[in-house]
């Protein structure tokens, strides 16, 4: 009685008596390994695009960053109220100890 | 080195001088490897020619970094390259097609009554029919699992040389080829009961 295994190698003996179809390269392969490798030359090396990458993004999160803490600072300071007692009267006073 | 080698060695040569002829004589010599390779792996719904133009343009991006070594020819290194292309298009295959079996004609339902059942007669169908079988099922199979029993089943390569294409350490191979082998008998049982249950 013949295993799984064996039957499938019967299969597969049968499968490889196909013959490859045409060995010949297909028209205009060449062609376009050539373009798109010229494209890839003519964008930026991986290296350089990187960077520019990284550091546009890096620009744009310091910016963000920066806009925001003007916004609280503008915020802090438009909510806070002048010092109680005024500071020239603590100087003042401290000034008559001394 | 062998004449052809040495040929091939000078093209070489020649590529990683800009010369646009070597590239297309290298591609000429090189394709036969390739398209095999491409042929046997090839995802369900993927381009012949596309994944042939990845492993060229691969090939020559990676040509700066190639070493040749004595009694290795540059089409191991070609290889290599086109396997990993085809393992990585068969990853980004997002669904693999089931067997319908509608689609199946009667040779092929032949030969997977043949593989699933007590029958021990060898279906008479052709070749095609027989390897278009086989990549249904191989092609539900994960793509580690498809590509290693297409090495050793269909393209009858050594543990050796399946390391030597994939990367994959021996006992690497032994064990998923294995796996594989365990995986496909299951897959063909459910298949088939599922054939006779439509049957019914």
């Amino acid at each position: 009685m013949k295993t799984f295994e064996e039957k499938w190698l019967d299969c597969a003996s049968r499968a490889r008596s196909k013959s490859l179809e045409s060995e010949e390269m297909p028209f205009g392969l060449a062609n376009r390994v050539i373009d798109q490798l010229r494209k890839t030359e003519m964008s930026p090396r991986t290296g350089d695009a990187l960077w520019l990458r990284l550091s546009l993004r890096t620009l744009f999160a310091m910016s963000t960053i920066l806009l925001l803490f003007a916004f609280v600072q503008w915020n802090t300071q438009s909510d806070s109220q002048p010092l109680r007692p005024a500071i020239e009267v603590s100087v003042v006073d401290y000034s008559r100890l001394l | 080195m062998g004449e052809s080698e040495i040929e091939l060695a000078s093209i070489v040569e020649r590529v990683r001088e800009g010369d646009e002829n070597a590239c297309r004589a290298l591609m000429e010599s090189l394709y036969p490897t390739v398209v095999r390779i491409v042929r046997s792996h090839l995802p369900t719904r993927a381009s012949e020619e596309d994944l042939m133009q990845d492993v060229f343009v691969k090939t020559f991006s990676r040509l700066p970094d190639y070493e040749a070594r004595p009694g290795i020819p540059i089409t191991h290194w070609v290889s290599r390259i086109a396997v990993t292309v085809c393992l990585d298009a068969l990853r980004a295959e997002r669904r693999r097609p089931e067997i319908r079996h509608a689609d199946l004609n009667d040779e092929q339902t032949a030969w997977l009554d043949y593989l699933a059942s007590d029958d021990h007669e060898i279906p008479s169908g052709d070749e095609t029919d027989a390897r278009e079988i086989m990549q249904r099922i191989l092609g539900q199979l994960s793509p580690e699992d498809r590509i290693i029993l297409n090495f050793l089943h269909l393209e009858e390569r050594s543990v050796d040389e399946i390391c030597q294409l994939t990367g994959w350490s021996r006992p690497s191979v032994k064990v998923r080829a294995f796996r594989a082998r365990r995986r496909l008998r299951s897959l063909v049982e459910k298949t088939y009961q599922a054939k006779t249950y439509e049957d019914i």
